[in-house]
Order: structure tokens, then sequence, then C-alpha cells
């Protein structure tokens, strides 16, 4: 592992403690550093904060929702140019257009599994590297 | 006499014959002159002027002749008579003068005299040849008649006035006997009827007419005749709209005026009157009478009245429509905006007042919804919108206004709104059962391969945590799928109950120490009252919602309060209280908590497990044994939980295999 590697961060926004968890674990594994975030506010603090390689939304958060929170990762010059893979337990393709036109770059369906998830950050690290 | 006998005496006869010439001329002597006595004195008093003229003069007049004409005889005598008439009338009267001279007849002939004053004086005369004096002369005699003249002219005059009258104005002037012949039909009868004068004089009214018309016509005319000869109202002519046939064919409406001629024995003899064509104007009538139809049908179909206030002479008039929608007959009196008000519910009456004043004396538009309660108590909702004329000074003059009930659009428009609430609640139960569903599943997904993927790498300790995780993910699933079901059970009627006799004092303590292993952090206390009888009940039903109100008073609550279980036997029920000293619930969400759906708006951590379907289970549970659950909270205080459950075995709604209350069926137990 080097050290490039290891610098990468990716903050997960999830605030199911189980899902949260799970994601959390695999990405360590995965051997990424990892931030949590139980809803929308905190994780817009930490986004600009610590300035993540990725972030990991899920859509359904208490108080301010994860579409909200896409959007104003777009919007927000400091954010912008962090990627977000979106969670969301709606399959339907409306939702998935949706949330790829508002600029994330990846929509993925729950309940998620080890493979879908490090699949999934893998295309997006290999890309930035 | 004497003498003549001394005379010679030629003859004896001839003496005789002299005596008896003698004696035939003293007759006739005698006779002549009291012919002229006579003469003398008719002439002298008779009422008729008399006059004798000879040889082209007067010689004498009488005195009637001298007062009528203002002439003393001594001024007449000798003047030629032809003075004395009047210059238009000469030469008929000297035409007169030769035809009598000359033998002829003549009949008395009328002409004028100038008197003495200049005025003239009409006179019938007749003028004979008599012997006067041995010679001829003219005997006249006559009789004054100016007045009758100037009558006959008054009348002539008056006629011509009255024929020019009826023929040139539009109505039909007519009169007929009492047969219905007519006597007179002015011109204007070929306008309205286009028959001639000729042709309708000789036809009467009766063929003109339709028969209704007719009918109408003879009713009015004999009312007419039966009408007393002292009838105060004997002279006011009787009015009847009568359609005619006109004679291309066509009709046309009359109003017809008659007034009967009366003799002096007070029988009528002619029938007068007159008659305008009001084909238009009936025309007119039918038509506004259809639009009113129209408009009242339309008002009715919209359920649509109208009112019209003239504030100046305090005038109120409705529609009908409107005593329809306040439940009134048209007789019941309503004088004023008030007494209106009365119809209004008490609730909204001042809402309303205020609004129309705001309306009349501020210009607030005024479009109220508002209560109005009919006589028989039935309340509708009424929507009401004016328009207010204003004069020079600002005043209100006049309000013109409309009522519609919209009780039915209301009801719908509820209708709609329960309907689009009940749908939108069902696709929220959908998204919350769905997430409820997920987030296990999502659990266990993610653990599952986790620990596949893995499996090597992860330490003993999180693969234990893990797989217990699961397990939970798994129980929590299950709960809520076994929720959804039980919950669409009781919706369609389908919940089995498996009762048996249950001991519920055991039910309950066996809950509350079940209750005190899962939390410890509570003070858990049981109060069981007396003794308590056992029931037909099912055990796990019923346990599951003493463990649904127990699971609820401790997550509602903080650790370290109490929470109380009372059982106990209130009349013919046995009744299980639970109080916690949480949070409470707001009085206004009181009776939603057994809702689907209701969730205390605060939750505590992120449990959401049940998606509110717990205490909805737990209504349908204990209504399905025949029983009843309330709550009783103060908010910051806490909550009470009470259920109650029937002594004897009653029939529950959404108890499955029971057919109808009171009867058992073959397939229920116990």
């Amino acid at each position: 592992m080097g050290k490039r590697r290891l610098a990468r961060r990716v903050l997960v926004v999830e605030d199911e403690a189980d899902v949260r968890r799970f994601a959390c674990r695999v990405l360590e594994l995965e051997g990424y550093s990892v931030l949590e975030a139980v809803d929308g506010d905190e994780a817009l603090r930490l986004a600009v904060e610590e300035q993540p390689s990725l972030v990991l939304l899920d859509l359904r958060l208490p108080k301010r929702d994860g579409w909200s929170v896409l959007e104003e990762m777009r919007r927000n010059p400091v954010l912008t140019s962090i990627p977000v893979i979106v969670f969301s337990a709606s399959a339907g393709a409306p939702h998935r257009q949706r949330a790829l036109g508002m600029g994330a770059v990846d929509y993925l369906v729950k309940p998620l599994s080890a493979d879908d998830l490090r699949k999934a950050v893998g295309r997006v690290m290999h890309r930035r590297r | 006499m004497e003498e003549r006998g001394k005379l010679k005496d030629e003859s004896t006869e001839g003496a005789v014959q002299t005596s008896q010439q003698t004696a035939k001329a003293e007759t006739q002597a005698a006779e002549r002159r009291q012919a002229e006595e006579l003469l003398r004195a008719w002439f002298v008093s008779s009422p008729i002027g008399m006059y004798i003229v000879q040889d082209g003069a007067f010689r004498i007049v009488n005195p009637t002749f001298e007062r009528l004409l203002g002439y003393s005889e001594s001024e007449l005598v000798g003047m030629d008579p032809m003075m004395l008439v009047s210059s238009d009338d000469r030469s008929m009267v000297r035409e007169n003068a030769v035809k009598m001279l000359k033998g002829m007849r003549t009949s008395p002939y009328e002409f004028r005299y100038v008197t003495r004053s200049g005025e003239s004086k009409w006179v019938m005369e007749t003028v004979s040849s008599i012997q006067y004096e041995g010679r001829q002369a003219a005997l006249g005699y006559f009789m004054d008649i100016t007045g009758l003249k100037e009558t006959e002219w008054a009348l002539r005059e008056s006629e011509r006035r009255y024929r020019l009258l009826a023929e040139n104005i539009t109505d039909v002037i007519f009169c007929t006997d009492m047969d219905l012949r007519p006597i007179y039909v002015s011109p204007s009868i070929e306008r309205l009827l286009g028959y001639t004068v000729e042709e309708s004089m000789s036809r009467t009214p009766i063929e003109a007419m339709t028969p209704e018309s007719l009918q109408v016509a003879v009713d009015a005319l004999a009312a007419e005749v039966a009408k007393g000869y002292r009838d105060r109202d004997r002279f006011r002519p009787r009015v009847r709209e009568l359609e005619f046939r006109r004679k291309d064919g066509s009709t046309v409406w009359a109003e017809v005026r008659v007034s009967l001629i009366r003799d002096e024995a007070g029988q009528a003899t002619e029938v007068l009157g007159v008659m305008s064509d009001v084909t238009k104007r009936k025309k007119m009538e039918q038509e506004l009478r259809k639009s009113e139809a129209s408009l009242a049908r339309a008002q009715r179909v919209a359920r649509l009245g109208n009112w019209d206030w003239d504030i100046v002479n305090d005038e109120l008039r409705f529609s009908e429509e409107i005593y329809r929608i306040f439940g009134l007959s048209t007789r019941d009196r309503v004088s004023g905006h008030d007494t209106f008000l009365e119809s209004v519910h008490p609730e909204d009456r001042e809402f309303v007042r205020k609004a129309f004043d705001q309306a009349l004396y501020e210009r607030k538009t005024y479009s109220p919804d508002y209560r109005i309660v009919l006589p028989d108590g039935s309340e509708r909702v009424v929507h009401e919108q004016v328009e207010i004329t204003y004069d020079e000074n600002g005043m209100a003059t006049r309000v013109v206004g409309t009522v519609q009930d919209i009780t039915e659009i209301r009801d719908l428009a509820k209708k709609v709104i329960e309907y689009e609430e009940m749908n939108k609640f069902k696709s929220n139960l959908l998204s919350t059962v769905s997430h409820e569903l997920r987030t296990p599943l999502a659990t266990i997904k993610g653990y599952c391969t986790l620990l596949l993927d893995y499996d090597k790498r992860l330490r003993g300790g999180e693969k234990r945590e893990y797989l217990e995780s699961i397990d939970k993910a798994t129980e929590r699933l299950a709960e809520l799928v076994n929720h959804l079901l039980d919950m669409s059970r009781l919706e369609a009627g389908l919940l089995k109950l498996d009762r048996a006799p249950t001991s519920v004092a055991k039910l309950v303590q066996e809950a509350v120490a079940e209750a005190k292993m899962r939390d410890q952090g509570h003070e858990i206390v049981l109060d069981l009252q007396g003794r308590l009888p056992r029931l037909n009940l099912d055990a796990r039903r019923i346990r599951q919602v003493l463990d649904n109100l127990l699971d609820n008073a401790v997550k509602y609550s903080e650790p370290g309060t109490r929470v109380m279980v009372q059982a106990r036997q209130v009349g013919l029920e046995l009744v299980v209280s639970i109080r916690d000293s949480g949070m409470g619930i707001p009085r206004d969400s009181l009776d939603r908590v057994f809702d689907l759906m209701y969730r205390v708006e605060q939750r505590l951590a992120s449990d959401t497990r049940g998606a509110g379907l717990g205490l909805a289970i737990c209504k349908g549970l204990v209504e399905a044994h025949g029983g009843r659950i309330w709550v009783e909270s103060e908010p910051g205080k806490g909550s009470t939980f009470h259920f109650a459950l029937p002594l004897e075995r009653r029939k529950g709604h959404r108890e499955h295999g029971q057919e109808a209350p009171g009867k058992k069926s073959p397939r229920s137990r116990g």
C-alpha cells in the first residue's frame, strides 16, 4: 500500500448505524481512511473541513435530506470537485437520472453488497489516479 | 129688416127670396164673423209666430212674432218680409213663396230670421195662401227651433268628432246588439283582423275568436249583463284578453273592454267596446314568463338564488330559489336582512353580520361561506356574493346578492380532499413500510457480503457482532412482516383469534417479567388488584398488545422513571392500564394515536421499529376481542394506556368467522 493510497479518504454519510458500519468496514479493508457523518449538515461540514477524495451519500437522511446535500456539494465551489456516489432504496430510473443529472458520479441501490461498494469506489478512485 | 118689407110688392117671391137670401147672408156673415173672431183669438194668443203678408209687405203680425223677432207690429207693417230673412236663406224662402203662390203644396221649411238685435233665429215655417180683405195674401206661421237647431248642430258636431276619433285611432271601436251582431265597427278593424268594415259588419265577433277566447268572452258578457242596475261598478268596463283569427289565418291577441248600454229600465240593449292589439305585448309577456321560468329552473339546478335589497325604500325581494335554499315557503315573510340572519348558524352569525357590514360600509369584498339552519333543523352550507350600488355621497343604495347552496359541493370537495389525503397517506405508508423493510435487509446484505468477502481478514469478535446484527435484523424484518400481515388481516376482517380460557393475571405477569429482562433501565411495577377472572381470549394476541404497550412505555420515557402496570376488574370489564412518566402525547393528537402511521414527532435515537403500526394493531386486536382501548396523557407528565376486555364473551368486529353478533358459528372455538 503506497502512501498515496492511504491518503485517500472517503466520507460516509448514512444515518442507519449498521449500514454505516458495514460501509466503513469494507472501505477500511480496502485501504481507505474513513470519515463518518450521520446527517446532512455534519456531512457538509466535514466535507469542507476534510476535503475527502470521495463522498458516499445516502439520499434518505434525517433533517436535511440527501438531495439537498448533493445539490450543495455541486454548488459550493469548495466542494464541487469532490465526487459523490449516492445510494438509495429506490431502483427507479427517474431517481437515478435525477441523481446523475445533479452531478453524482454513480448511483447504487440498497441493499448494498460489499462487492457493489468496493467496485463503485474503485471506479471513482481509479479515475482520479 | 122691417123696412125692406115696404118696397114694391113686385113679387112676394122676390120678397121671400130676399128674406131667404138675407137670412143666408146673415148666417154667412155671422159665420164669417165667428171665424174671424176665432182666427183673431188664435192669432193673438198663439205660441207660434204668425203673420199675414200681402202685396209684398207685412199686414199683420201676432205678438209672438213681435216677441221672437224683437219688432213691434207697427214697425213691421209695410215692411218687406225678405228684409227679416237671413241673406243666406233668402233664395230658398223666395222659392217656397213662389210655389205657394202658384198653388203648389209646400212643406214646412227651415230658415233663419234676423232679429232686431241682429241675432239669427232658426225657424220652421209654413205659408199658405189665403184671402184677406178680399184679396190674395199669404198666411205664415213658424216655430222657433233655434234651441233645437243648436242641439242638432252640437249633436252632429259631436258625432263628427267621435267618428273622426273612431276612424283614426288604431284601436277598434265597436258596438253590437245583445246577440253580438255588429251595429258599428270602426275602420281599424281592418288593421287588426284583416277584414274590411263591410266584411266585419256581416259577421259576428264570435266567428273570429278562438274557442278558448270565445268561452272567456261569453262568460264575461254574461257576468256583465247580470250586473245589477244599481251595481256600484256597473260603469266600469270589463276587460279581457281575447285571441282572434285574422283573415289570413294568423292569430292576434286583443285587449277587449266592453260596457253595456242600458235603457231606462236597466235592461242591456247594446254592447259597446274597444279592442287594442296586444299581440306584441302578449308575446313579450310569454317570452318574459318563459325566461323567468328558465331562470328559475337554472337557479333551481344551480341551487343559486338571488335577492335584491332596495335600501332606500327598504324593500327586500327574493327569487323563489332563495326560499327553497333556506327551506322557507314563499308565504313566510322575510322582512329584512336581520330576519335572514336568523337562519344563519348561531356560530357563524357574528362573522356573517360583520362581513356584511364591512362590505356595506368599508367596501370590503364580501363572498363568505357560512352555515345556515333550516326550519327542520338540518344544516346546509351556502356561498354568498353581493354587488353594492352607491349614490354620489358614497351611501349604499342597493344590494344585489346571490346565494348558492354548496353543501353537496363542499361534501364532494371534502371527499376529494379525503381521497387525496388517503392516497397521500397510502403512498406515505407504502414508502415508510418500504423503508422499514429495506433497512434490516440492508443490514443483512451488507454484513453477509462483508463476512463472505473478507472472512479471513476479519477479527473474531467483530464477526460475531456482525452475525448478531444480522440476527437482530432478521427478527426486525420478521416482526415487521408480521405486523403488516396482522394489519392486513384486521382490515380485511380475516384475523382469526385463537381463544382459550386464560388467566389474565398470569399473562400480565409474564409480559412484565420479560419487559424487565429486556430493559433494565426502568422500574416496572405490577399492580394486580383482587381476584382477576379467567377470560376466553387469544393469549398470544393479548400478549402482543401488552408487549407493545410496555415497549412504548419504556421507549418514550427516560431511564430511571417508573412504568406502572395495573390490572383490575371494573364492572363487566377487565381493565389493564400501563402508565409511564414520559414525554406524553399532545392533546390534539390524542384521538389519532391509534391511527395507522401515527408516530410521536420526536423519536428516540433512530429507532424506527414498527413503522407506526403498533398501536393500530393493538387497537385492532383489542377490538377483535370485543374490547376497547384508549389513552390518557399529559404532555411532559406521561401517558396511561388502557385497554378493557369484556368479562363475558362478546363478539368483536374484525374477528373472523363470526356471521353476525349473537350467532355462534360452528367454526369458532370456545
